[in-house]
């Protein structure tokens, strides 16, 4: 009797509260009839390894308990496991993109790459565990609130391009090396392979730029701190004086251009989204692109004349350029200068760019591009 | 065998598992207890866990489509499931299905 009330007690103790008293009432009158029905079998009192054997066949308390809990038995059901999966699959691509950009720019910044490398690993690790903890979690909530995600159910044909991402994998790569060998061994002319990460893709490109213009805003409203702000003590210890540039009052100068920026890494990820819904709307694309190549002109034009940065950066004529080009080449430590103009130009560039290609697709409909993806042109020739 | 009868376990679970529930709704036309129940229920050849029938009795109920009553029997109280109204309605639908299926069946494997 006590090895029963032992096994109801650890049984209650893992049932909610409302249902306690009722199931383990009924739970004991079944034990109960098994071990009467086992002694009128056997013609006396069972001892006390027969009832502990009864209590094995009745099941373990925990499997007892859970077979009443209410709600699904598993963390990640069959109909949720395929989407589980591939969140969790994009959640480990964005690390290891997240890993390697990290890498890169961490070596150029401080050097030491071993312990930048290890560094990456670890948090690389990290944030996979994280990934999986968090996508796994959000599927949990899923399965047992019963929410619909209205995406399950009502998607479109056309939203599936965003799949794409998660179709690379380490066999791509492989067909990739294997067509360059073969075209490098026949050295016959054969149809150029596909890029294994499909750089043309206009999904590719949509998810990069949400990806860099959310990591930027992040990064330019403060919630992301990359361990790169550098102060004037830093630059001194690469070497470089902050000039006439120190006078600026740096606070002040982002307050100023703070909403514009803003305004622009947003403009930047709702193209990626656009590219993602419409791939093959190019003339709006171009149009997009061209305004903000003209964005970017016009923030070069204010820098080099009107921002508080003027006086120092201001550029006149191109033998202003080549004078301050000339102050790199002064023994340490370097004027600042020169380097905020070589971004500033590289900025300007980059803008005169973006708005001829801009130009372009808006007056051709994207003429020309994507080389290797010919139902791509044929589509955009409509 | 080992992987084979594994997996024959499996399918034979899915296999019962629907069936059990209709078996469990047809017995309970008539007032039983649990232990009353799973003793028709082997004795027509339908063997059922007891840590399968508890939780189902329990779903059946919550779900309205049995009803239950706390009652003495034999010195110790016991609690008694029987068909709601309900609970008859859904059988007969249920078991409209079940001949039709079992009818394909049939038409299919042509005993």
């Amino acid at each position: 009797m006590d090895l029963v009330n032992e096994y109801l007690r650890s049984v209650a103790a893992l049932l909610p509260k409302a249902q306690r008293e009722d199931i383990i009432a009924e739970l004991r009158d079944t034990i109960l009839t098994r071990i009467e029905e086992r002694e009128s079998d056997l013609g006396r009192p069972l001892t006390d390894d027969e009832v502990e054997a009864v209590l094995r066949e009745v099941g373990h308390p925990l499997v007892i308990a859970a077979r009443y809990r209410e709600g699904p038995q598993h963390v990640v059901g069959p109909a949720l496991y395929p989407y589980w999966l591939f969140a969790l699959k994009a959640a480990i691509l964005l690390q290891i993109a997240a890993a390697v950009v990290a890498v890169i720019v961490r070596t150029v910044v401080f050097g030491n790459f071993p312990q930048v490398l290890g560094q990456a690993i670890g948090s690389g690790v990290v944030g996979v565990l994280v990934s999986l903890g968090a996508v796994t979690g959000a599927v949990w909530i899923l399965e047992r609130r019963g929410a619909r995600i209205d995406y399950l159910d009502r998607w479109r044909v056309r939203d599936l391009r965003l799949l794409e991402i998660a179709t690379w994998d380490t066999s791509t790569l492989r067909e990739w090396i294997a067509a360059r060998q073969a075209q490098h061994r026949r050295d016959r002319p054969e149809p150029p392979p596909q890029h294994p990460l499909r750089e043309t893709s206009p999904v590719a490109r949509g998810l990069a730029l949400i990806v860099v213009g959310t990591a930027l805003i992040l990064w330019w409203t403060g919630v992301l701190s990359l361990g790169l702000d550098l102060g004037a003590d830093d630059l001194r210890r690469f070497d470089i004086s902050l000039g006439d540039l120190g006078t600026v009052r740096w606070s002040a100068f982002k307050g100023v251009i703070f909403w514009a920026v803003l305004a622009y890494l947003v403009a930047l990820v709702v193209q990626g989204a656009l590219l993602l819904a419409w791939p093959r709307a190019r003339r709006p694309q171009g149009a997009l692109q061209a305004a903000r190549g003209a964005v970017l002109l016009g923030f070069c034009a204010w820098l080099n004349t009107a921002s508080p940065l003027a006086a120092t950066l201001g550029l006149g004529s191109f033998g202003d350029f080549t004078q301050r080009m000339a102050m790199l080449a002064q023994s340490p430590p370097v004027p600042l200068a020169p380097i905020v103009t070589i971004f500033v130009v590289s900025l300007a560039v980059s803008g005169v760019l973006l708005l001829l290609r801009g130009l372009w697709d808006l007056a051709t409909g994207g003429l020309g591009r994507e080389p290797g993806r010919p139902h791509e042109l044929s589509g955009s020739a409509r | 065998m080992g992987v084979d009868g594994d997996l024959y376990e499996s399918l034979r679970m899915e296999l019962r598992r629907g069936s059990l529930t209709l078996g469990v709704l047809a017995r309970l036309r008539e007032e039983r207890y649990g232990y009353t129940l799973r003793q028709a229920l082997a004795a027509d050849g339908l063997e059922m866990e007891e840590s399968t029938l508890y939780p189902l009795l329990r779903r059946l109920e919550t779900q309205g489509l049995l009803v239950s009553e706390w009652r003495e029997e034999e010195k110790r109280k016991k609690r008694f499931y029987k068909l709601s109204a309900e609970g008859e309605a859904m059988l007969l639908r249920l078991l409209d299905e079940w001949r039709r299926i079992s009818r394909s069946l049939d038409k299919i494997i042509e005993i």
